[in-house]
């Protein structure tokens, strides 16, 4: 299977430039970590990647599995399975998980009526959520609707089981989790590398990353990529934070 | 036939405000009574019997083989001078019919004649136990303009589910009243959809009088065109340790307008008391017009809740696209977030099972021209 | 087969229920002549055009219905108008001793110096020895803004009063807006320049007190392109009124990028039913802002509107209502939205106890075409007793599927472990209550000059310890 890869990516929302000439490559079984300071635009990129209408793509394509998705719908992208693990997902008010998921699986089995009965499901739903530290009634609710941050997360990780994506964007998952939470997410990450997805994993703190292993680190700061490396620049954060972007800017210019 | 003292009154307003003087086009009705009153047009007649229910009001006609209307107390649940269509109404029904249900689960439909007419109906229940009922107010192709009204009174420690379907045509206007009485801890669950005609006035009055009683009200409308809905929501708490919940959705496309409004009332002698009404709609064209005044009178401080909320809604993009990421194509996102919206917080799974098809149905004929 | 009933027998119930009684309606007693209305314009030798203006009104007011919306009885007797306000024949009041007792204490309680009580009370009409004010007058005539009795701007700049007065609140509204152009009678003309921001708030009950302290007062403030102005009018501290029927109006207008703030605290005698017509209009990136605190008064009418007719432009109503008694506060706020990106913001705080009503009114419009426009209405109610009642009569029209509009409302009680811990501090069940109250409005008086929030605060606090001293 072919990789992800982003191609002199540039970005803008409104007349704004936030992302400009970003080259990345995620193979499957690969975990691509994309490390900033909040506000540096890792975000806007997980988002373009999935298609939102806000992100104006100025220059640069996306393209999956051999296929240039740069200008398709994101439904288009999932259907190829590109699967966004949201930051801050949206609450949508009487639309529960169950009936997400049933929707989601029958469009992926090319049915017309959504709302199909999808067999097996149910147990598996069940099953998944408990495994997840979630309970049934979770299902039942509105999806994000009253939900703390930690049933959002998980919530999420949730749909990204069941739906068997290839290609997994995940934009900080482990925030607002505890630490068995945290490990939770490393579990689920070192499971789908193992099945052969491409995972790119979006966070401000490397708190997760003790517990799983990178194939690449990117820093993306002010919009521009300003390093590249492997486990040296987590740690680098770790201990000095994200103080040392200003010299490499400053590094750059001069 | 309606004498010139009723005929000459002005339509008393609901809550008339210094801006606003009325939601309803009275002047529909008024052709009809002035109609009436020149012997143009008949009251009553009979009407088509449809099949799958077990009483049937037709036209002013009484159909049931199952069961048979009895001899309980009146109720008088509805004021006869509340308004000028209930003078009017009053002064020419005829008769009136009565159920007595107890512990069961009844379909009942209300048809009009198909001629020209005024048609006033008029049911009086009285429930015990565990009942559900099934009111379909079906549109006929007349211009028959339908007067009903249904009082219920739910006894002590019994529950009522109630489903009201609506379904007007563009033929004529309609005034519908319901009003149902709660006894002590009896539970009312009132769900009703309707999908208005030219002019439809919809009526719910819940009375609380039963020491904790509690009542949940939930609406659902969908107007097109040049539809237009008058929805009036009372929930009157006058026994003590009483609970009130009132929610409306609607969804409003082309030129149609849409008064949600109603009193969530906690009178003196409701100590500890509570009432939620909440009202939205959700406007998708430059030109539907939604209104809604949720009303809140609360009589005493010795209240438990007491809370209201109306506002327009939007399908946010954020949505949308967040239901793109998992593969739902726009349209069909657009179609489930907008069911969830009308479907949200059905508490009663009888009438989720009747209601649902009908909006899903509705939907897919709006969204999937 | 169906056994059907007499429709007799279900009319013959002995008692209807009837869960919402309609309210009656105002009473209107005796007439208002044509002469009496000629006299008052003749007096005051208005323009032509004036004296047209009243009559209008005069016809309007006999043609106008009078207004069903309003809860319990009251009644207006216009022989008592022409009796006390036509042809005044004395003073309210000539000395100290012969002011209510309840007010002659709760002046001393407020520890107010004599000639500020003297003044609070009407026994002298200027307020002296006050060079504050005196050197403030400078600067309002030095930065060009005009500050004249209404009456007097009529004669001085009909031009521009003519442009302006009655056109931002209709004569025809309702009755009682057409009573009040058929007597109008005082009242303050403002009039800031382009670009000119006004740096204090200004605290018009000093200026021109007895002019803003009449029956029927008209105040016209237009702030010009860029200008900014703070207005307070009305004083928290109680003022007593020989007369019973108050209908006084403010027209404000707000030309581009222009602000206005009018700020109003009321605390009237108990005997007057106050009936205060309010509106203004905006144009583009104009805003007005309002705060309407009700205090006193037998039975308040107010809801100051705004007409967002400019693009961009926005308003927002704080409105406070204390109902300590057998009173009623009908008050609320009232916004059109008729251009796009238009916001307002409506905030509502009342406080009911020992029977009093508070109903709030509400109205927000998104007229068609008004693209973009936000509205938020908050609506709090604290009830302090079971004697005691809150209304809230909001109405929302959204005919543009663009705006966003919502409205929010909670009554409640105040929380007795509140209360218990405040006692266990040593306060009195009163004084706890007063504390509880002020800060729940505590949060809206934000921006007021320092020395008018504490004098509210003790007005407040005077308000609820009463209580005690009469249980």
């Amino acid at each position: 299977m072919l990789p992800l890869i982003v191609e002199d990516l540039s970005v803008a929302v409104d007349s704004k430039k936030i992302l400009e000439n970003i080259d990345l490559r995620v193979d499957h079984g690969e975990l691509l970590v994309i490390m900033g300071p909040n506000g540096s635009g890792k975000t806007s990129l997980a988002l373009t990647i999935m298609g939102h209408p806000s992100y104006r793509v100025l220059k640069g394509r996306i393209i999956i599995d051999g296929e240039d998705i740069t200008d398709k719908s994101p439904d288009y992208r999932a259907l190829k399975g590109l699967f966004l693990l949201f930051q801050n997902p949206v609450e949508i008010p009487g639309v529960n998980l169950k009936s997400l998921l049933r929707a989601a699986l029958n469009k992926r089995m090319g049915k017309t009526d959504l709302t199909e009965p999808v067999p097996g499901l149910e147990e598996k739903l069940v099953a998944e959520a408990k495994m997840l530290g979630l309970s049934e009634e979770h299902l039942e609710r509105d999806i994000n609707v009253g939900f703390s941050g930690g049933e959002k997360k998980r919530s999420e990780l949730l749909q990204a089981k069941i739906l068997r994506p290839r290609y997994v964007i995940m934009d900080e998952p482990d925030s607002g989790l505890d630490v068995d939470g945290v490990r939770m997410v490393a579990d689920i990450i070192r499971e789908l590398i193992s099945t052969g997805n491409a995972v790119v994993l979006i966070t401000h703190y490397p708190r997760v990353l003790e517990y799983v292993e990178p194939s690449r680190v990117v820093v993306i700061h002010k919009g521009r990529i300003v390093a590249t490396g492997g486990r040296e620049l987590v740690d680098k954060i770790n201990m000095e934070g994200y103080k040392w972007l200003g010299e490499v800017e400053n590094g750059g210019s001069g | 036939m309606i004498p010139r003292e009723i005929l000459e009154k002005p339509y008393q307003p609901y809550g008339d405000s210094p801006t606003i003087k009325s939601y309803t086009l009275w002047s529909l009705y008024d052709e009809y009574y002035r109609e009436l009153a020149r012997g143009g047009i008949g009251v009553g007649g009979d009407s088509p019997v449809p099949d799958g229910y077990d009483v049937v009001i037709a036209g002013t006609r009484f159909v049931s083989d199952k069961i048979n209307a009895s001899r309980t107390r009146p109720l008088g649940i509805i004021n006869p001078g509340a308004s000028k269509p209930l003078q009017i109404h009053y002064h020419l029904l005829g008769k009136a019919y009565r159920l007595n249900l107890s512990n069961t689960n009844i379909r009942i439909a209300s048809t009009i004649p198909d001629q020209k007419s005024f048609t006033p109906q008029h049911l009086v229940i009285n429930a015990s136990g565990k009942t559900s009922i099934l009111l379909d107010v079906i549109g006929g192709f007349s211009r028959s303009l339908r007067s009903l009204v249904v009082e219920v009174n739910v006894e002590k420690n019994s529950l009522l589910d109630l489903v009201i379907i609506n379904r007007d045509t563009k033929y004529a206007p309609s005034y519908i009243v319901v009003g149902v009485r709660g006894e002590d801890y009896s539970t009312i669950k009132t769900t009703y959809y309707t999908r208005p005609g030219p002019m439809t006035r919809l009526e719910i009055k819940n009375l609380l009088d039963g020491r904790g009683a509690e009542a949940y009200t939930r609406g659902i409308a969908v107007s097109r065109n040049n539809e237009r809905l008058d929805n009036i929501v009372d929930l009157i708490n006058r026994g003590a340790d009483t609970y009130s919940h009132h929610l409306f959705t609607a969804l409003l496309r082309e030129s149609s307008i849409i008064a949600q409004r109603g009193t969530g009332k906690i009178t003196v002698s409701a100590v500890n008391a509570g009432v939620e009404y909440y009202s939205e709609g959700l406007i998708q064209s430059p030109n539907a017009l939604f209104i809604g005044q949720p009303r809140l009178e609360i009589d005493t401080g010795n209240v438990r809740i007491a809370k209201h909320a109306a506002h327009n809604t939007h399908i946010l993009p954020e949505q949308v696209f967040y239901l793109e990421t998992r593969g739902i194509d726009k349209m069909r996102a657009e179609l489930m977030i907008t069911e969830g919206f009308l479907l949200r917080r059905i508490i009663s799974r009888y009438a989720m099972e009747i209601i649902k098809p009908l909006i899903v149905g509705e939907l897919r004929k709006i969204i999937n021209p | 087969m169906a056994g059907a009933v007499e429709l007799s027998e279900i009319l013959e119930h002995p008692e209807y229920m009837e869960p919402i009684p309609y309210k009656r309606e105002i009473e209107i007693r005796g007439r208002l002549s044509r002469s009496i209305v000629e006299e008052i314009s003749r007096a005051k030798k208005e323009p032509e055009w004036m004296l047209r203006l009243r009559l209008r009104a005069l016809e309007a007011f006999e043609k106008l219905p009078t207004p069903k919306w309003i809860y319990g009885i009251e009644s207006i007797d216009l022989e008592e108008i022409t009796t006390y306000y036509v042809k005044p024949v004395e003073k309210p009041v000539e000395d100290w001793d012969k002011l209510p007792s309840e007010i002659r204490s709760i002046y001393e309680k407020l520890g107010l110096p004599e000639f500020y009580a003297k003044y609070l009370a009407g026994l002298s009409t200027v307020l002296d020895s006050e060079t504050v004010y005196s050197s403030m007058k400078k600067v309002l005539e030095k930065l060009g803004v005009i500050m004249i009795p209404m009456e007097e701007a009529v004669k001085k700049y009909p031009d521009l009063v003519k442009k302006y007065f009655s056109r931002i609140y209709p004569l025809m509204e309702h009755k009682f807006s057409a009573l009040h152009y058929a007597l109008w009678s005082g009242g303050v003309f403002v009039y800031v320049p382009k670009n000119v921001k006004v740096p204090y708030p200004i605290e018009a009950f000093f200026y021109v007190g007895s002019e803003l302290e009449g029956q029927f007062e008209h105040t016209l403030i237009v702030a010009d392109e860029g200008s900014e102005l703070t207005f307070i009018e009305g004083c928290s501290a109680p003022r007593f009124k020989k007369y019973s029927f108050h209908d006084g109006m403010v027209e404000l207008y707000a030309h581009k990028n222009s602000r206005i703030s009018f700020i109003t605290v009321q605390n009237w005698s108990r005997n007057i039913v106050n009936f205060n017509n309010k509106r203004g209009i905006t144009e583009e990136n104009a805003y007005i802002e309002w705060l309407e605190g009700s205090i006193g008064s037998k039975y308040t009418v107010t809801y100051p509107s705004t007409i967002l007719r400019g693009e961009g432009s926005g308003t927002s109503s704080i409105v406070v209502g204390i109902a300590n008694g057998p009173y009623i506060k009908d008050t609320g706020s009232k916004v059109i939205h008729a251009a796009p990106n238009t916001r307002s913001r409506i905030i509502s705080k009342s406080i009911s106890s020992r029977g009093g009503v508070n109903i709030y009114r509400g109205m927000v419009q998104v007229n068609r075409g008004a693209k973009y426009s936000r509205s938020h209405v908050q609506c709090d109610s604290l009830i302090l007793d079971e004697k005691s009642k809150a209304y809230t009569y909001p109405i929302i029209h959204v005919m543009d599927n663009t705006a966003d509009v919502g409205h929010e409302a909670t009554t409640g009680r105040i929380n007795p472990e509140q209360l218990y811990y405040l006692q266990t501090r040593g306060l009195s069940e009163d004084q706890a209550k007063s504390l509880i109250v002020l800060g729940y409005i505590r949060d809206i008086l934000r921006g007021l000059p320092l020395e008018y929030v504490a004098m509210l605060s003790r007005v407040i606090q005077l308000e609820f310890e009463r209580i005690g001293g009469v249980g």
